[in-house]
């Protein structure tokens, strides 16, 4: 894995993550997950950060390791989770290209994954279990509360 | 060719540190924090719903 990301790792209580995309470029990515005014409620954010501190969630760099990238932000939930077992993540793709892609990033971890964490796909508003190729413009990801007990 | 694709990529190398992150933290989470209020606002009152019937342990994934 990135260097960089595990130095994130190692580093606060997991609400931020970095790592650098190696592609065709070298970009800094971010991954944040901030609180919202739903109770334990966060949301995920990915997306360029650039040397001034701000940080691009619409920037589509075409940087030819998509899928390193989205196998990164799917283990920082995993790191997210582990410290916040209460946590609901919610992911929202802002387009239908990014939904495709996040399908397929959530479909492949759910492989390794899936009997520890709860994944809901929303269909407009209507919540149902993730299923593997279908796109949803919204994605909660919680840790299943019977699988807490060790 | 390779001699222009190295010079066509960025350079993060001068400013990409740990400590330089560390320093940047509090800009870049206010700001991320104002992107997620923007569009949590945005939520439906049928989503705040099914989040909170989630919290309440009403929804099961069958998965």
């Amino acid at each position: 894995m990135n260097e960089a990301f595990y130095e994130s790792i190692l580093s606060g209580k997991h609400m931020m993550f970095w790592f650098e995309s190696i592609g065709r470029e070298s970009i800094i990515k971010a991954i944040l997950f901030r609180p919202t005014s739903e109770p334990d409620t966060y949301k995920m954010l990915l997306g360029d950060l650039d040397p001034d501190g701000s940080i691009n969630v619409e920037s589509r760099s075409n940087n030819g390791d998509t899928e390193k990238v989205l196998s990164i932000a799917a283990r920082s939930i995993v790191f997210f989770l582990s410290d916040h077992p209460e946590a609901k993540v919610v992911i929202e793709a802002s387009t239908e290209s990014r939904a495709r892609l996040y399908q397929i990033a959530i479909g492949r971890e759910m492989e390794d994954l899936g009997n520890y964490l709860n994944i809901l796909g929303f269909h407009g508003e209507k919540p149902e279990a993730f299923q593997s190729g279908k796109n949803y413009k919204k994605i909660i990801v919680s840790l299943k509360t019977d699988q807490l007990n060790f | 060719m390779e001699t222009k694709i190295k010079n066509e990529k960025r350079s993060v190398s001068d400013w990409f540190t740990s400590e330089k992150l560390e320093e940047f933290r509090p800009t870049i989470e206010a700001a991320a924090q104002e992107k997620v209020d923007r569009l949590v606002a945005a939520w439906t009152p049928e989503f705040r719903a099914a989040l909170r019937k989630l919290r309440e342990g009403r929804i099961e994934n069958r998965s």
